[in-house]
């Protein structure tokens, strides 16, 4: 067994959770999951591009992670074991809802136009029209990432809109460095195909 | 050396050795390397790929960062819990709002109840019915005269007919009745001024105001037992 990750900044929440008599939202684990929710919760997000997926595989990334903690080493950081679980969870569910004959809702009602915190000041620098143009762009955004598989996904996820290292990468989804690379190469040949012309349009637009 | 376009939008793509170099150089851990930079300068491809991956990256990083909503926490709790799945269903079925019976089905129930059949149940009385009424009446009206010119019980004769032949005698006193029957009947048929009749309409056990034979008819005819519903003539 490897030594444990001294340089990880859950060192100590971690073992602290497990030190925990029972797995429940109190204590360490209320702190883990507070630390964790926003992060574990876009990642989720944006792989499902839903969401009510989005909330079900945060659930189960938690819900499982928090079960399996004990036997948690530190042979990763557990940022990059809990983004692990997360991006697996996210896939899982993705690939399962595939199967759903019905188109999701999320698409009309997704969570950036619900009443979130960013609003009121975006309604101060930006005119209604401005704020419509914006969402309708990240809206597209959202279904080009959507539209990737899901090892493009997952790397474009983490490397672009949570800011992994390679290394992090790396760990969290268990590839080598050159794997990292290869993948984050094709990932933007993906993005050529359906991101580019999203944004040509808005520009010309 | 540029790498052969495989994107369907005939993009230009980046050498292959400097690839890895342009990708690293849009993220986090970007590495200014000089090299590259003097690439750059000199490859109008690359210098087009890294703009595109450049653009494609800020966009990425730009999309708002979401709160997890605070129903996250409360499914959570329930995951975490042992049976906390089941209770959640159950919780949510027992949260399910209880709707009221409309008024209409009160309505519909008193109709219903106060009365066994509406009007409308009446109507749907199947057109054959006349015909048959008036069928079953001339009938009647046959079969009676026949009793009165063989001067004798119907029952009688019916019971006659029944039995065995026993000899000449009788079987020429049935063709007699029978010629009888059919020529009278024939006559009353010919000379009746116009069809008129009663009709009766009959549903349920209530016996009403018909006349047993009526009902053994309408019996054989709609394999029920009938009663009467109404009258009426034309």
């Amino acid at each position: 067994m490897s030594q444990p990750l001294a340089d990880d900044p859950d060192l100590a929440l971690v073992r602290a959770c497990q030190a925990q008599e029972s797995v429940c939202l109190e204590g360490a684990f209320r702190d883990l999951y507070e630390a964790y929710k926003d992060r574990v919760y876009n990642t989720c997000y944006r792989i499902t591009g839903s969401a009510t997926d989005a909330m079900d595989a945060a659930q189960e990334t938690f819900a499982t992670a928090f079960r399996r903690i004990d036997g948690f080493r530190f042979e990763s950081r557990f940022s990059s074991w809990i983004y692990r679980v997360a991006v697996n969870a996210s896939i899982d569910l993705r690939r399962r809802s595939a199967s759903r004959p019905w188109v999701s809702l999320d698409r009309l009602r997704s969570p950036l136009n619900e009443g979130t915190p960013m609003d009121p000041q975006d309604e101060r620098v930006e005119s209604p029209g401005g704020a419509a143009s914006r969402r309708e762009l990240e809206g597209d955004i959202q279904e080009a990432i959507t539209r990737l598989s899901p090892k493009m996904k997952a790397i474009t996820v983490l490397r672009y809109m949570e800011g992994l290292s390679y290394e992090e990468i790396s760990e969290s989804l268990e590839i080598s460095l050159g794997t990292v690379k290869s993948r984050l190469s094709r990932a933007h040949g993906a993005l050529d195909r359906e991101l580019t012309p999203v944004l040509d349009r808005h520009l010309l637009n | 050396m540029h790498t052969t376009s495989k994107n369907p939008s005939h993009l230009p793509e980046p050498c292959s050795e400097w690839l890895d170099a342009c990708i690293a150089s849009l993220g986090v851990d970007s590495v200014k390397e000089g090299s590259f930079s003097e690439h750059l300068g000199s490859c109008p491809a690359c210098a087009a790929a890294h703009g595109r991956y450049r653009i494609q990256a800020a966009k990425l990083a730009g999309l708002p960062r979401l709160s997890a909503p605070h129903l996250l926490e409360q499914s959570l709790g329930f995951a975490l819990t042992p049976g906390g799945r089941q209770d959640r269903v159950l919780a949510a079925l027992s949260a399910l709002p209880r709707r009221e019976a409309p008024g209409a089905l009160s309505h519909q129930l008193v109709e219903t109840l106060a009365g066994d059949f509406a009007d409308e149940d009446i109507l749907r009385a199947p057109a054959a019915l006349d015909g048959l009424v008036d069928q079953s009446l001339r009938d009647l009206a046959a079969e009676r005269t026949a009793v009165r010119v063989t001067g004798s019980d119907l029952q009688s004769t019916r019971s006659t007919q029944a039995a065995p032949p026993t000899g000449r005698k009788l079987r020429a006193i049935t063709a007699l009745a029978a010629a009888a029957i059919l020529i009278i009947a024939t006559d009353q048929w010919m000379s009746a001024p116009e069809a008129s009749y009663s009709f009766t309409v009959v549903r349920g056990n209530d016996a009403g105001p018909l006349q047993p034979h009526q009902l053994a008819m309408l019996a054989a005819v709609t394999g029920r037992q009938c009663s009467s519903l109404g009258e009426g003539s034309q």
